[in-house]
């Protein structure tokens, strides 16, 4: 127990239907995927500052900025707390050398820090698409997954120091990662498939090496 | 009749009226087009005082219209007929008949001898400066020249101008008939008040300008008898000998005005197509911009070409009457004095510029074209591009790594390549990447427009962001930095200490609040500070590493050799000298900054901050330590050369010789004038070094104020050991280029218009063949450097349209010490003779290491145009505690040069020129 490392988790927000309430919440699979890939979940609150405090006294091996809501400039459901939260939480990943994960609105978040532009995408919500790509080609879990985003990364605007590990057949950018940035993103659902979040922790590692 | 006495007629101006369509200006034969202009003015004027009645109007060749000499006899006449030397000039008719005539006629003179028998015809004798014989002559010729009839003359027509006329005292007149005058005076202004003004031959001949050196006394009670008879008397005084020829004249006194200045139309040093406007907005008086005391003037440089919509209101109107009164002169080098008060425009003077070189040929199409390009390339670089982020591009002469300071705002291809290649093309963001801010390799610090070099500030600003910051939080802060400057310009040579925060520093948490929430959030605030706070520590420690490698430089200051040209040579300068040199720069801007916020928090004084960095002893303290050794002969002086006799003024620049080319020379008076420097060798106060201690803490330093002050002097004398050392590889590899070139007949000036990379090629190539590739080179290059200089950019460059027009306000200089020196003004462009310089304040336009020679021989104070805060000068003066201005800008150097003696008031914080 006291050998698994842990891993601070960013929520979504939501509004609860009917209340006038604010909700910061975690869809279940997070922490099922994340245990059973031998990670100590922490989920990380959505104050900037308390967040920046979990973060010292934890001192997590894996930052992972999660989906949900929408990343700012693609949409209406716009969570500023939410936003800073994870950009401070970036920035001290950057600062300590910790790994990061940024999945679905988590890798729209990695894009724009890094400076990348956001293109809307056709045809990538609800679906399921194969994928090309050392990513692909690395792991060992199920090579087609499922999709649910409507912005993508445009790649011509991807810098200096940053790969692209992954597109889908019709060549939409998928997953980009930076060895010297210890930074992934993948725009896809990781923690929807079984076995598979687990498969794109250790490509990160090797990855990484 | 004859009439010639109408000269005094008062003319009425009525609102021109729908008649004058009718009137009809016919030239006959060759005629300037100033004076068709001036013509129809002329009928303009005369039509609204006859009620809109058509008038006809034939001429032959250049002849000064009067409206107030044709008015009167026009009233009565049906025509008025004008000989000069015999021959009929012009004739204007007023009647259908007359007209009728006019319009068929070829001949003027047959006309006139029609015309002439009818009973209601007047002549009119010209004067013989109311016409020349010279056909195709601007009408300025007849025009301008002496002051009080100038404006005499203009005061009669029309224009987008008033002119209050003068009246003129002759100084014959003034000496034996003062009762007469006064009466007249009293006559003309009743008891208002007015301006008693010089009008002296020898101030507005063509030849020569003598301007404001004469007196004049504004608003004086036209009642009161002995106050006016006075002022009268002063200003004629003021002519010295020959005064009785000589006249004054007087006008109404316009007060208040909103705005006052002159009005070139043209550049008045190179005559370039610009409208050149320096005006005061704040003294409400008419006589600051001329006699020099202002200490605000503001300056515009117009292109001719710029439409009017671009320009803002008052300076729309100004161009206005420039470009009306060049039409109707003929003459495109004007000089006018103007106020503006309410929507009247003032004119108080017309004069043509003196100069009368001429532009080279080809030379004005080359600049439009240059100005053209310019445009363009600006408007490409106005999105950013990746990795630089940041919306609003600013560019700046003087911000970071100071192209003004250190080459020249148009530096030549030599030093120009030179800076790019040691520093400013790679070395810079791989210094600040290294560091722990973005990485910006790949961008250019350094853009030119039109030959102008400047500083990317919006790639700068994105180098002082910690490379950990997000790059859409980045986006922000830059956005915002860079909006900042925009609306205070002037702030650009302050950039790091002024608009962004680079470095820890005391009170950053809240400063980083005050400026940037809400639109980043308090989380990214703090982070940014802490990354900052790692940045800080990371380049102290850094330190002796940086210098490790200066070290290797300056043990083998010349490897690898030039066997194959310069290009290895200058990449181990490069990676051992620039680079280093680059941190430890960086490292000294962090430790000062954070003394300076000591200060600013109220942790230490001024004076304080004094004692500290006085402690401090720098490579350059050095010269002057080694020079008196020398005196004292415990030195030699081979030895003093060997160190500093790689010094240039402009390190740059292989035009200047270094000192070692003539040691007896920069080092003599060095040696026989040094004194003994005043040793700062107490230790600093328990007290003081505790407060250090405390603001440490605060700023969440983890650091004694022990520790800190050894950090604050090891990152002061490395960046000055760096430069030091660097430099001299840098001499070395200019005398290197110097000596390759003069075999080829190619001297100094000439190699300094040649690229580093043009050099490198030529360098291999057969003798013969690279004299003749850099003889054309250099012969386009000198053509261009010619080009540029015709042109005027700003230093800050905000908008694309700047390049064609700007408004600048003098710099906020740096000064140093509180001292206040009085001194005879020496301009300096290069090193001056050491008999000249003791006890003058020197001026330069930009002043680098190799100045430093000028320390030492007892000037009284230096003023330079450029240079910021951390700039070379300020650091050195600081150092000796000599009285300074850096950076007044270039506007107020060359007032302050075209003064003989003038005051640093540093405490005060004034420079006044006399």
């Amino acid at each position: 127990m006291s050998e698994r490392r842990a891993v601070l988790v960013t929520q979504r927000r939501d509004c609860v239907p009917g209340r006038p309430e604010l909700r910061d919440a975690l869809e279940a699979s997070w922490a099922e995927c994340l245990w059973e890939a031998g990670w100590m979940p922490f989920p990380a609150v959505n104050v900037a500052a308390a967040a920046a405090a979990q973060f010292e006294a934890l001192r997590p091996g894996l930052v992972l900025l999660t989906g949900g809501n929408d990343a700012p400039g693609t949409g209406q459901d716009g969570v500023p707390a939410r936003d800073e939260t994870e950009s401070v939480l970036m920035a001290l990943a950057a600062r300590t050398g910790t790994p990061l994960l940024g999945v679905c609105r988590g890798a729209q978040m990695l894009a724009l820090a890094a400076g990348m532009r956001l293109v809307r995408v056709e045809s990538h919500v609800r679906v399921r698409h194969a994928l090309r790509g050392p990513l692909a080609d690395a792991w060992r879990g199920p090579a087609d997954v499922a999709s649910f985003h409507h912005w993508g990364v445009e790649a011509g605007s991807i810098p200096e120091g940053w790969d692209i590990v992954a597109r889908s057949e019709d060549g939409v950018v998928e997953a980009f990662a930076s060895a010297e940035r210890r930074s992934l993103g993948v725009l896809w659902h990781p923690e929807r498939e079984p076995r598979h979040l687990p498969a794109v922790l250790e490509y990160m590692e090797a990855y990484f090496l | 009749m004859t009439l010639r006495e109408s000269d005094t007629a008062t003319l009425r101006l009525d609102t021109p009226t729908e008649g004058l369509r009718d009137c009809r200006v016919l030239a006959i034969g060759p005629a300037h087009a100033s004076m068709r202009t001036w013509a129809e003015r002329t009928l303009d004027t005369l039509a609204a005082a006859h009620g809109g009645a058509p008038l006809t109007l034939a001429f032959k060749g250049t002849v000064l219209l009067r409206p107030r000499v044709l008015h009167v006899p026009l009233r009565s006449a049906s025509a008025v007929i004008a000989t000069w030397r015999g021959e009929c000039r012009f004739i204007l008719g007023r009647t259908q008949a007359v007209r009728r005539e006019l319009e068929g006629g070829r001949d003027l003179d047959a006309v006139a001898a029609r015309l002439g028998n009818s009973g209601d015809v007047v002549h009119l004798e010209l004067r013989e400066d109311e016409a020349t014989s010279e056909p195709l002559a601007p009408v300025g010729r007849l025009l301008l020249g002496d002051k009080a009839r100038t404006l005499d003359i203009l005061s009669e027509l029309h224009g987008p101008w008033r002119i209050s006329r003068p009246l003129i005292v002759r100084g014959q007149e003034w000496a034996v008939d003062r009762g007469g005058v006064l009466w007249r005076v009293r006559e003309r202004f009743g008891i208002g008040r007015v301006v008693v003004r010089s009008s002296c031959s020898a101030e507005d001949a063509w030849a020569e300008s003598n301007a404001g050196r004469f007196l004049s006394v504004l608003d004086v009670d036209a009642g009161d008898a002995e106050a006016l008879g006075r002022a009268i008397s002063d200003v004629f005084g003021s002519y010295g000998r020959g005064a009785e020829s000589e006249k004054v004249f007087l006008q109404d006194y316009v007060h208040p005005v909103d705005e006052s200045g002159v009005l070139m139309t043209r550049h008045p040093e190179t005559l370039a197509s610009y409208w050149v406007v320096a005006s005061d907005r704040h003294s409400g008086r008419t006589d600051q911009i001329t006699s020099g005391a202002l200490e605000n003037p503001s300056s515009a440089y117009v292109e001719h070409g710029v439409p009017k919509g671009l320009l803002p209101g008052s300076l729309r109107s100004v161009v206005t009457v420039g470009r009306e009164l060049v039409k109707l002169t003929g003459v495109e080098t004007l000089d006018l004095e103007f106020a503006l008060a309410g929507s009247d425009f003032h004119l108080f003077q017309v004069r043509p510029i003196t100069r009368r070189t001429g532009l080279p040929e080809g030379s004005e199409v080359r600049r439009a074209r240059l100005l053209a390009d310019a445009c363009t390339a600006h408007q490409k670089l106005v999105p950013p591009r990746g990795p630089v982020v940041g919306e609003g591009p600013v560019y700046s002469t003087m911000t970071d790594w100071n192209p003004a300071e250190m080459i020249g705002r148009r530096p030549l291809p030599l030093a120009r390549s030179l800076y790019g290649r040691l520093i400013t093309d790679r070395t810079w963001a791989e210094q600040r990447a290294q560091y722990g801010y973005r990485d910006l390799r790949g961008v250019p610090l350094l853009r030119d427009f039109a030959g102008h070099a400047y500083v990317d500030v919006r790639a700068s600003l994105n180098s002082f962001i910690p490379a950990v910051t997000p790059a859409h939080v980045a986006a922000v802060l830059v956005s915002s930095q860079l909006a900042r400057l925009a609306e205070d310009p002037q702030l650009h040579d302050k950039v790091e200490f002024d608009i962004a925060d680079t470095c820890a520093s005391l009170g950053l948490r809240e400063r980083l609040r005050r400026l940037y929430l809400p639109d980043v959030g308090e989380g990214e605030l703090d982070a940014l500070a802490v990354a900052l706070r790692d940045i800080t520590l990371n380049g102290l420690r850094g330190l002796p590493a940086r210098l490790e490698r200066v070290e290797r430089l300056r043990a083998d200051p010349l490897a690898p050799g030039f066997g194959g040209g310069p290009g290895p040579v200058l990449e181990r300068l490069r990676e051992l000298g620039t680079l280093p040199f680059a941190h430890l720069a960086r490292t000294a801007f962090v430790v000062t900054a954070l003394l300076k916020s000591f200060v600013r928090e109220g942790v230490l004084d001024a004076g304080e901050q004094r004692e500290v960095l006085q402690r401090i002893r720098t490579v350059a303290g050095q010269l002057q330590a080694d020079a008196l050794r020398v005196r004292r002969g415990e030195l030699s002086l081979e030895a003093l050369v060997a160190e500093f006799g790689h010094l240039r003024p402009g390190t740059y620049d292989l035009r200047t010789p270094r000192y070692a080319a003539d040691p007896e020379r920069y080092f003599g008076p060095l040696i026989s004038g040094t004194e003994e420097l005043a040793r700062h060798e107490a230790p600093l106060s328990q007290r003081l070094q505790e407060r250090i201690g405390a603001g440490l803490r605060d700023a969440g330093l983890e650091l004694s104020s022990h520790e800190f002050l050894g950090h604050l002097g090891a990152a002061i004398a490395g960046r000055e050991y760096g430069k030091h050392v660097f430099t001299r590889t840098l001499s070395a590899v200019l005398e290197h280029i110097a000596g390759w070139g003069a075999p080829l007949g190619l001297d100094r000036d000439d190699l300094a218009h040649l690229s580093l990379e043009q050099v490198e090629a030529a360098m291999a190539l057969p003798a013969a063949e690279a004299r003749h590739r850099c003889r054309d080179a250099i012969d386009e290059a000198r053509e261009h450097a010619a080009d540029i200089n015709l042109i005027e950019l700003p230093d800050v460059l905000v908008r694309t349209y700047h390049l064609l027009f700007h408004v600048s306000s003098d710099e906020q200089p740096l000064f140093v010490t509180k001292a206040c020196v009085r001194a005879p003004v020496l301009v300096a462009d290069g090193l001056p003779d050491a008999e000249r310089v003791r006890g003058t304040i020197v001026l330069l336009e930009r002043a680098d290491p190799g100045y430093d020679g000028l320390l030492a021989l007892g000037v009284a104070g230096i003023v330079t145009a450029y240079g910021g805060a951390n700039s070379h000068m300020a650091v050195r003066c600081t150092e000796l505690q000599l009285p300074a201005a850096i950076g007044v800008g270039r506007e107020q150097l060359r007032r302050l040069a075209s003064g003989r003696v003038m005051t640093l008031d540093c405490g005060g914080r004034r420079l006044v020129h006399e």
